[in-house]
């Protein structure tokens, strides 16, 4: 028995002709967290099959860099082999439909350039964009040419102009739309009769430091110079495709980080609210960014949208909104992976991508995460959030990187009235608009049950107070003199205690390095503890150095200019006494960062302007004791002081820039130093 | 032309005298005095063999040995396989009618290798056939059991001695005496290949390669992929001293150094059996380098580094650094086995294998399918407390939670069950060097611990703590690095940092980690284990150690290069499976004989040119160590989970945790670890290890024995049994030999039979 199956192995071996390997997959899955940082995730596409020509039909031979994909509504799949010079079409099992090789034109053989874009209309027409025979071919399913769209005769477009479409599609109306390079207006528009109607959908000039600055110099050179300098266009369209909607997607390969991809409406409107596509961080390899360099774009009838990122070499897949759901695909020499991927389709569930340097197309097909999650998008894109809920808590269970489904969550359970849960949830998800409203709605909850003890507790608290400052006022009455005085009476007496401080010599050393260190912990904590909602802070990676750097040494800088400003300005105080009643000073700032921080768990979202508030109540209270200080020190008059503290501002700068002059120049020199000693070490080893 | 002939005539008449009968000890020659007679040689002419001048040199009961004295293939060898009679040329004989090859002379050699050329800032590639026999400087000796060829490269005055062998298992070596290369110039040898196209096969011929991805892959000869990039990996993925700055692709490495084709049902087997860590493995289709189907392996004898010099503010600036010591590994063997009829198949590769590997011998497992379980114990990250970041210590699962996890398993009749607990050891977790096994207090008491222990000897269920002895990201005191760290040919200290998912380049801003040099981790790990025998636990896994391969160049006077680290981490194992008995993640081939249990067996890696997986790696050691693959809720595909075991004959894994949320492996090395909450999992390990159970005991044996894939895309997969496992792995109903599988789904077949 054995032997016979081993016979079996051994014979099978020889007439293998299977296409594809399984394997583990060639990239790692992956997605963005809040701060824009990659993630571990799971992948929501595998490979499903790598198709080279040969695999397919022998008649085929070999694709020669094949540029564009097209699949038809009966799931036919039209590739755009270009290097052959013809159109290969498959069936949905990727059989070998037939190939369209041979075209004529009016009864006259007709060559095609190198084409790059390939679209079929409702009526099965086949339209060929061809850059180097600078036309649109219209074809029927036998290579027929019926008509060809060519340059409009119109005044919108140069003259010298070379016509060069790129990418064809025809609109549910029959409308055909025409990405050419070198016209920046937008697609060309030509009815269904072949007439130009006009341009579709322009970029607009990105604004940008250089565009004003060179407007600036335009202004006030001569017309020839003016000239010479680089004009700004909108960007062209790479590629586009449509929905059922006839909203169209385009992509635009911008070379710097502003939106890649775009949902137009009919009107030629941008309709989706998210900026950010492809890879949100890049590094310069060999001078040039990783950014993502966008080739071709496909939205499948859910209004899920995949764009092809020929930089990375990965499929960048967003729902409706733009939210992403999967990276997919890599770099290499492994299934899965692209040299130049030109083209990107849907079939069914599944996604084509062409390679127009390995001349094959790869087959991807959701796994069941993948499923799961593009399942729940649809419910939650047709607010269906309960629905979607459980279906997010499985996702959960293989990924609780997915931050989609936190949020999801959460608005379902917005929905069941589960606030404090929702906010959780929320929270979870980073999103602080769904925390907003689900807290305010359980502050709400939690108010109404305790109403009477909330009551309670606010009539204890006034009457604690009122008691307190009435003790207070006796005992100031009785109080005797102090050593120090007292920082309280800084607070409402700026002008007097300075000069009683400087009199007495009264002031305290002690206390102003106290407050000073009550300052740096009110900045960690208003850096790391202020309320989820009002903090948008990396908490983990809080850099206490720098942090430090934004408190004690600019106060130092501070005392430090306005004693040298003054004394220049004949002011009275000494070194001293600016130190501490400076730091006085800071005493309502600080406060009111505490209750910044206290308040800002208790507000919502909606009630930010009373968190500001409280800031800026500290600090104008902070400022005007500054103010008095400093003129009580100095014995300065109203005028004076301004001076004085325009200049102190203006000396702060000064010292700063050297700072950083001086730190520039010990940093090159401890590299200039470090770089010989590593020359040296490796030169004597 | 004519001139050409003539030189030809020339060359052979210099040749024939060439050749020398000396015994093995004869060690004399010289590379431009070739008069010695042949005297020994016994003129027998063989039928299968085309070119008539081979004569048969030697012979034993397995292989016979012949040599071409005269003719168009002078100075070559051919072997002939007594069993089947088949032969297999050490140059293919029809090589100058190669249409693809740019270097034909390449083909005609049995040897190539490079040497820098200092002038011109270049390696340069010779070969035996044109550098050296054409212009007489080969010179033959016969040795007992086999022949020298001994090559002298004239212009460069290198001397290299290649020695082909009679083993008594059955093989032939070909093997190159490293000490013996003679370099008398300033040129110096860099990669040298051993038999380039030994392996090949024809463009009409049919059969496969088999090549050593992850767990093995075969290319199928002629399969027409001559548009992709040929497969080229390093054994054991390389000298892992050598740290790229940017990681841009995910594959699986080599763990096997072997490689074999097949073709006209018999087969050849090669196993690289010395200096396999510094060796890589190149398959190529016909039509992309040559015209022949070919795969072959080269050695890196000396080494070409990059270094980077900081120059402050004027950037880095990058030079290559060439090896300028003499290797220090004295010889580089490869041994072929030439196999036929029904041994010509995979299956026959692996037995032969596992007959060199003396598998064999070891005890039968256990026939009875397993869940191997990770359990996640601390993990130390930067966190915000009360504001002030500091390193936490995380729990993931603690011991007693741990025990936990067991109970609720064993409640759902979970009978046979492997635990490995990682980050359990207090050093391991803050990233010290592990000199001492004391658990971390954080997971709960050493009591605990040893409770736990306890629970799981008494269930039945194998315990194993793991540790990873060679790193440490933490230094106990400043500078520690400098004197505890590996470092590189450039004398820099190896700093490991993760990649980034997204861009690939190293993220510096996450913990950074060094590897222990050989120096301190003899001692430190002597250390471990002797405070871990205090412990009294039977079982201990090993990671990290078990699949890395290092140099170390921290020790001036003893520099360890790559082959040398891969013997010295072996022999680390080796003691400490003499103390415990030893679950490793996903050994390389030479630390394999010490697992007791082998946890996160590889896949493939799916190259362009390569066609199919095959699980080569479980068929060498199926029914003799039991193995899982990666865990299945961390993997690509958890659905395909129990198909993928099955067909492999694994059992099932699992990584679990307690608390599994992002907030806890964030930014740490179990990032990855995104699926593991032991609560939602328990109920599907309860399905899955119920239906791996059953299906083993219907197929009547979890021995994998076999393994096919059929060209409709089912897989086949057979057990020591007699039961056969056919598998569909894709989305589509495939019917094939009256079999009809639905996508993702599986059948037993016995005795011709499906089952059920």
């Amino acid at each position: 028995m054995k032997k016979g199956l081993l016979s079996i192995f051994l014979c099978s071996i020889f007439f293998l002709t299977c296409a594809f390997t399984a394997s583990a997959a060639s990239y790692k899955g992956y997605t963005y967290d809040y701060w824009e940082e990659a993630v571990p995730s799971q992948i929501g596409y595998t490979v499903e099959g790598v198709y080279t020509a040969k695999d397919i039909s022998s008649e085929i031979g070999d694709f020669s860099e094949p540029k564009d994909l097209y699949v038809s509504p009966e799931n036919m799949i039209y590739i755009l082999d270009s290097g052959n010079k013809r159109i290969v079409v498959l069936d949905k099992a990727l059989k070998l439909n037939k190939i369209i090789s041979d075209f004529t034109y009016n009864k006259e053989k007709v060559e095609l350039g190198d084409t790059t874009g390939i679209f079929l209309d409702n009526n099965g027409k086949i339209y060929i964009a061809d850059p180097t025979s600078n036309c649109v071919w219209i074809t029927d399913e036998n290579g027929v040419i019926l008509s060809k769209l060519e340059k409009p005769d119109t005044d919108m477009l140069e003259e010298e102009l070379e016509f060069r479409p790129q990418k064809v599609l025809v609109d549910s109306a029959g409308t055909v739309y025409v990405a050419a390079a070198g016209v920046y207006q937008g697609a060309l528009l030509y009815t269904p009769q072949g007439e130009f109607d006009g341009f579709y959908g322009s970029n607009t000039v990105e604004v940008s430091g250089k565009l004003l600055l060179d407007r600036f110099w335009k202004r006030i050179m001569t017309n020839e110079q003016a000239d010479n300098i680089a004009k700004y266009y909108p960007e062209e369209f790479t590629s586009f495709d449509i929905d059922e909607k006839d909203f169209v997607f385009t992509v635009t390969q911008t070379t710097s980080t502003k939106k890649k991809i775009k949902k137009l409406n009919p009107m030629g409107r941008d309709t989706l609210e998210a900026e950010k596509f492809g890879e949100l961080e890049s590094v310069p390899i060999n001078g040039k960014l990783t950014d993502s360099l966008f080739a071709d774009i496909v939205v499948s009838d859910s209004g899920v949208f995949s764009a092809l990122d020929q930089r990375s070499n990965r499929i960048f897949q967003y729902d409706s909104e733009g939210e992403l759901l999967f990276v997919t695909g890599g770099n290499g020499s492994q299934s899965g992976t692209f040299s130049t991927p030109s083209a990107i389709e849907v079939l069914g569930d599944r996604l084509i991508v062409l390679d127009s340097q390995k001349n094959n197309i790869t087959v991807f097909s959701p796994t069941d995460f993948g499923k799961m999650v593009l399942e729940a998008v649809n419910y939650y894109t047709d607010g269906k959030y309960h629905d979607a809920r459980s279906l997010w808590e499985e996702v959960l269970k293989y990924d609780h990187n997915y931050i989609t489904a936190y949020t999801s969550i959460g608005k379902a359970l917005m929905a069941d009235e589960e606030f404090e849960d929702a906010a959780k949830y929320f929270k979870l998800a980073n999103d602080r608009e769904g925390n907003s409203d689900a807290f305010q709605s359980y502050r709400n909850e939690i108010l109404q049950k305790n109403f009477i003890w909330i009551c309670i507790a606010a009539v204890i608290l006034i009457v604690l107070f009122v008691w307190l400052i009435n003790r207070r006022k006796k005992s100031e009455k009785t109080k005797k003199e102090h050593w120090w005085i007292s920082p309280a009476k800084f607070l409402f007496h700026p002008i007097e205690s300075a000069e009683d401080m400087k009199r007495l010599n009264a002031g305290s050393m002690l206390i102003s390095f106290i407050i000073l260190a009550v300052w740096f912990v009110a900045a960690v904590l208003k850096f790391a503890a202020t309320g989820f909602r009002f903090n948008t802070n990396n908490v983990d990676m809080l850099n206490l150095g720098l942090l430090f750097l934004t408190t004690v040494p600019v106060f130092v800088v501070g005392v430090v200019s306005n004693w040298g400003v003054c004394t220049l300005m004949n002011g009275k105080g000494r070194m001293k006494d600016i130190w501490i009643g400076g730091s006085y000073c800071l005493i309502p700032y600080i406060v009111s960062n505490f209750l910044y921080v206290i308040f800002s768990h208790f507000f919502v979202l909606s009630e930010k302007i009373f968190l500001d508030w409280i800031l800026w109540i500290g600090i104008i209270w902070s400022a005007c004791m500054l103010f008095g200080v400093l003129s009580g020190i100095h014995d300065y008059s109203f005028k004076s002081t301004v001076g004085s503290v325009f200049l102190t501002v203006i000396a702060m700068l000064i010292v700063a820039f050297l700072i950083l002059l001086v730190v520039s120049l010990l940093q090159q020199a401890f590299s200039f130093v470090s770089s010989i000693v590593n020359e040296l070490i490796y030169r004597i080893r | 032309m004519k001139n050409r002939l003539k030189s030809c005539k020339k060359l052979l008449h210099i040749f024939v005298s060439a050749i020398l009968v000396m015994s093995l000890f004869v060690t004399s020659f010289s590379a431009a005095v070739n008069s010695t007679e042949i005297s020994d040689v016994a003129n027998n002419t063989l039928g299968n063999l085309t070119a008539d001048e081979y004569t048969l040199m030697h012979e034993n009961q397995y292989t016979r040995l012949y040599c071409a004295l005269s003719g168009d293939a002078i100075g070559t060898f051919a072997v002939e396989n007594v069993a089947d009679g088949s032969v297999w040329y050490s140059v293919p004989l029809n090589a100058s009618e190669d249409t693809t090859a740019l270097n034909i002379a390449a083909i005609k050699s049995l040897i190539t290798f490079t040497y820098y050329d200092e002038k011109n800032y270049a390696m340069v590639s010779v070969n035996s056939y044109a550098d050296s026999a054409q212009i007489g400087g080969l010179n033959l000796q016969k040795l007992k059991n086999g022949l020298r060829f001994n090559f002298t490269f004239p212009k460069i005055k290198i001397t290299v001695p290649l020695t082909v062998l009679l083993n008594d298992d059955g093989s032939i070596s070909a093997k190159v005496d490293v000490t013996a290369i003679k370099e008398e110039s300033k040129y110096k040898v860099f990669d040298i290949t051993v038999l380039p196209y030994f392996c090949v096969a024809e463009k009409n011929e049919q059969g496969f390669i088999f090549v050593p991805d992850g767990t093995g892959a075969v290319m199928k000869l002629n399969n027409g992929k001559t548009g992709y990039e040929v497969y080229n990996q390093s054994v054991y993925g390389g000298d892992s001293g050598e740290i790229s700055t940017m990681q841009t692709s995910t594959f699986e490495k080599i763990y096997m150094p072997v490689y074999g084709l097949q073709k006209n049902d018999s087969s050849i087997f090669t196993v690289i059996t010395s200096g396999a860590a510094q060796s890589s493995v190149l398959a190529a289709v016909s039509g992309t380098e040559s015209d022949y189907n070919c795969v072959r392996n080269t050695f890196t004898l000396r080494k070409v580094t990059t270094y980077s010099l900081d120059q402050g503010w004027q950037g880095a600036k990058s030079f290559s650094v060439y090896q300028e010591t003499p290797p220090t590994i004295k010889t580089i063997e490869n041994r072929y086995w030439f196999l036929s009829g029904k041994n010509a198949g995979l299956s026959g590769m692996a037995a032969k294998y596992r007959e060199y590997l003396n598998i064999n011998e070891r005890k039968n497992q256990k026939n009875e399918a397993s869940v191997f379980i990770d359990v996640l114990g601390s993990v130390i990250r930067t966190k915000s407390v009360m504001g002030f970041p500091r390193k936490t210590k995380m729990v993931a699962t603690s011991f007693q939670e741990a025990q936990e996890i067991l109970s609720e398993l064993k409640e759902k009749n979970i009978n046979s069950l492997n635990l490995r607990y990682v980050e359990w050891d207090s050093r391991s977790v803050s990233g010290k060097i592990v000199n001492k096994a004391k658990v971390e207090a954080k997971l709960g008491s050493k009591k605990e611990f040893l409770k736990l222990a306890e629970y799981a000897k008494q269930s039945g269920y194998g315990f194993y703590p793991d540790i990873d002895p060679t790193v440490f990201s933490k230094t106990s005191y400043p500078f520690q690095q400098y004197f505890a760290a590996t470092k590189n040919m450039n004398l820099e200290v190896n700093r490991h940092y993760p990649y980034k998912l997204n861009i690939h380049n190293m993220d510096t801003d996450r913990t950074s980690w060094f590897v222990l040099s050989f120096k301190k981790l003899e001692k430190t790990s002597d250390l471990f284990l002797k405070s871990f025998k205090k412990l009294d636990i039977d079982g201990l896994a090993l990671s990290g150690i078990t699949n890395n391969v290092t140099s170390d160049y921290s020790d001036k006077k003893n520099t360890v290069e790559a082959w040398m680290g891969c013997e010295k981490y072996s022999k680390i194992i080796e003691n400490y499976s003499k103390e415990a008995s030893l679950m490793l993640d996903a050994p390389i081939f030479s630390n394999i004989s010490f697992a007791e249990k082998i946890i996160n067996l590889p896949e493939s890696s799916g190259f362009d040119m390569l066609d199919y997986s095959v699980p080569f790696y479980q068929m060498v050691i199926s029914g003799k160590i039991a193995y899982s693959g990666r865990a299945a809720n961390l993997s690509d595909n958890a659905d395909l989970a129990v198909l993928k075991a099955l067909k492999t004959g694994s059992n099932l894994h699992y990584s679990l945790s307690c608390h599994a949320e992002s907030d806890i492996v964030k930014d740490t090395l179990y990032d990855e670890w995104i699926g593991t909450d032991a609560v939602k999992w328990i109920s599907t390990i309860e399905e899955q290890y119920k239906e791996i159970k059953e299906t083993y005991e219907k197929l009547g044996s979890q021995t994998l024995i076999g393994f096919e894939h059929r060209e409709s895309g089912i897989t086949v997969s057979y057990f020591e049994s007699g039961g056969e496992l056919w598998a569909n792995e894709t989305n589509y109903e495939i019917e094939d030999n009256g079999i009809t599988l639905s996508p993702k789904s599986y059948c037993i077949r016995k005795a011709g039979k499906v089952i059920e």
